[in-house]
């Protein structure tokens, strides 16, 4: 099997399907990274089989995912892109904050102080580059237990509050 | 702009060219895409639409990167 599979005109796929393709790290068969960009959502049984899953996946399109699909997505232990989430609960944060490797939220431009905190608490290291803090909101992630990877003017405005 | 169609022995040449291979406006022969999978470099065959059973298990074969994104449906027996 390749190592890198980008099968991004895919926009829906089958749960059997989905099952096969994150199957494939478990038969020594390793794929690094698989990339699903075009998926606009998935199935709770499909975020069942992501956490079976030990490399990167690209999920670049999905807009929305559910408490049921963030805990079991959490399982999952590579790099995970959801890009394509413009908005994201504080819940879901929480949730996802146990994943075992990196999250990409690209998509996210602002948050509240509740999401802040809840990104504090994470123990996955988040990437949320687009982000425009509050002194507030850069203060509580100073005391971030694994501090996400901000923007540059972002970066600054956190350093200022690391004692 | 990019190739339509090769001969199986430029298949055979592209199969031990080094470096990625783009061929993303072609819709190769099985017996080429088994010759241009057996490439250890990134293959990308994003002109590819359907896939059959076969040439599935022809390309299950390549080892570096592969990029099938032109791809609308993906069976479990082809994901396999």
């Amino acid at each position: 099997m390749c190592q890198r599979l980008s099968l991004n005109g895919l926009s829906s796929i089958l749960d059997e399907t989905m099952e096969k393709l994150m199957r494939q790290s478990k038969t020594g068969k390793t794929v690094s990274r698989i990339t699903l960009d075009g998926l606009f959502s998935i199935s709770d049984k499909q975020a069942q089989f992501i956490a079976n899953f030990k490399g990167d996946l690209g999920l670049r399109k999905i807009a929305n995912i559910s408490e049921e699909q963030a805990r079991s997505i959490s399982q999952h232990q590579g790099g995970l892109d959801l890009g394509g989430l413009s908005f994201i609960e504080e819940d879901i944060i929480i949730l996802l904050g146990w994943h075992k490797g990196r999250i990409s939220l690209t998509g996210l431009k602002t948050i509240t102080d509740e999401q802040a905190e809840a990104f504090s608490k994470a123990k996955c290291l988040f990437s949320i580059p687009r982000i425009v803090l509050t002194e507030k909101q850069a203060q509580i992630l100073a005391k971030s237990k694994v501090m996400p990877h901000l923007g540059e003017k972002e970066k600054e405005k956190v350093n200022k509050y690391i004692k | 702009m990019g190739l339509t169609e090769i001969s199986d022995e430029q298949a055979e040449w592209f199969s031990k060219s080094k470096g990625p291979l783009f061929l993303n406006k072609l819709i190769p022969s099985n017996h080429q895409i088994e010759l241009l999978a057996s490439n250890k470099n990134s293959l990308s065959l994003d002109g590819i639409k359907l896939l059959s059973d076969d040439t599935a298990k022809s390309l299950s074969k390549h080892r570096g990167g592969l990029s099938l994104d032109g791809l609308t449906f993906l069976s479990p027996a082809q994901a396999e």
